[in-house]
């Protein structure tokens, strides 16, 4: 499985500025033609961080309640790289979910999950939600002064 | 002055090796101070400039060597500031100084009597056209690339950058010598007037060039070191969190973020990965470990 460098397609679909999560659930909405939405989904969630559902009229991304910001934020974004990646046309890998969850997304036509394995896909949009953390901490943007 | 552009460059070049290894676009700046330290080293400001040129044959080769690296070293720091100031590449104006090295390189070969090494090698062979040339190809193009530098700079000439300006302007003025030495040496019957511009060449040109380096390096301190301030303690604390817990399948991942990603990145990789660690083992760290990451965070949140 060939995947393509995860730098050049965070630029593809943000350019080389900053950006916000805003900006890119807009962005991915047109790509993929359906709504994104991000559900706070208060249930037992396991070892799972996120996962995402893809219905034939919309996508939704669900992720747990969490103290940490950043952290929320990382699992929502590696979920928008599935997608991302999938509009792409890139093989996914197979999520393990719980009957719960299963009776959410029972009419769904396909589901992924971060479950951190060590899956090249898995790596991929890892790379792909830390990309987003960097483009969003904006002032982190200095780093690009080409004299320092 | 030599040996304290030298010092200034060394620094440069040492301090600027990490970040020459996460950011790419920095790495032009750096190939630009490893080209004027290379200038530098070929005028014998280390090892004795006869010693030097003796292995390349004894004919003053390093004289050629070190107009070669310094138009190089010129020719990345303009690229640097291209990137700075986002001017895209316009191919006739970027290329231009690297055509003058062919057209250096065959005048330097046509300068009869090449041999004994000195260091006034072009003031003693300046009756030959060929040296003329020479000299004044080399000086035309790193006039016409620092006046581009500095027009670059223009909108950015504020501050720490104003010293950029400020020294790239007196090496105009040091070339401009040069330039008006060459031309009334061979050109006109005023050889002494000519020698006594040409000799403002050498007093400005290592002030000006000195005066860009530390303006650099002044402003890379100002701003590293808040930065290694606000992060470095945080970023090794939670380097050894992930390495005292096993975070990550393999050993070197916690060194190697800290190594290959900026010390805010870092931190937040840490951080994400010692989150993970605690989903996958479904724990929660103890309250003190809790409190410390919390704090971080919140560092964190403040500036996004």
């Amino acid at each position: 499985m060939t995947l393509p460098p995860v730098q050049d397609k965070v630029r593809e679909l943000c350019g080389d500025g900053t950006t916000s999560m805003k900006e890119v659930v807009e962005r991915l909405t047109v790509i993929c033609e359906k709504p994104i939405n991000l559900i706070e989904y208060n249930e037992s969630w396991g070892s799972l961080t996120a996962f995402k559902a893809e219905f034939e009229d919309r996508i939704n991304v669900y992720f747990p309640p969490q103290k940490s910001q950043q952290y929320k934020l990382h699992c929502i974004y590696h979920e928008l790289g599935h997608i991302y990646l999938e509009s792409l046309q890139v093989a996914l890998a197979l999520p393990d979910l719980s009957g719960e969850m299963l009776r959410e997304t029972a009419d769904a036509i396909s589901i992924t999950c971060r479950s951190v394995p060590n899956h090249p896909v898995e790596r991929w949009v890892e790379d792909f939600a830390f990309e987003m953390s960097k483009k969003t901490r904006s002032r982190s943007s200095s780093d690009l002064d080409p004299f320092l | 002055m030599k040996l304290l552009l030298f010092g200034l460059l060394s620094a440069l070049c040492l301090l600027r090796i990490p970040s020459v290894v996460k950011v790419a676009e920095s790495r032009a700046s750096w190939v630009a101070s490893i080209f004027g330290l290379a200038a530098l080293y070929v005028l014998g400001t280390v090892t004795p400039l006869e010693d030097i040129d003796r292995y390349l044959g004894g004919i003053n080769v390093t004289n050629l060597l070190q107009a070669v690296f310094a138009l190089l070293a010129i020719f990345f720091f303009n690229d640097s500031v291209r990137r700075l100031a986002n001017v895209p590449i316009v191919r006739w104006t970027y290329y231009a100084p690297l055509l003058s090295i062919p057209i250096m390189v065959a005048s330097f070969s046509l300068i009869q009597d090449k041999a004994p090494t000195a260091a006034d090698f072009i003031d003693t062979r300046m009756d030959q056209l060929a040296t003329a040339v020479y000299s004044g190809i080399y000086m035309l193009a790193l006039l016409f690339t620092v006046l581009r530098i500095i027009y670059m700079l223009r909108h950015k000439a504020k501050g720490l950058y104003a010293t950029f300006s400020a020294g790239l302007l007196v090496v105009a003025a040091a070339v401009s010598c040069h330039i008006t030495y060459v031309v009334l040496f061979y050109f006109s019957p005023w050889d002494a007037l000519a020698r006594d511009i040409g000799a403002w060449f050498d007093r400005l040109f290592y002030v000006g060039l000195s005066v860009t380096a530390a303006g650099w390096l002044i402003l890379f301190l100002s701003k590293q070191l808040p930065r290694l301030h606000l992060w470095m303690i945080d970023a090794l604390w939670l380097t050894a969190l992930r390495m005292r817990v096993r975070a990550d399948r393999s050993r070197v991942s916690p060194a190697w973020d800290l190594f290959n990603e900026t010390l805010e990145n870092g931190v937040y990789k840490s951080l994400i990965v010692l989150h993970n660690y605690e989903r996958v083992n479904l724990m929660d760290f103890p309250d003190s470990v809790q409190g410390r990451i919390s704090h971080i965070e919140a560092k964190l949140d403040a500036r996004t």
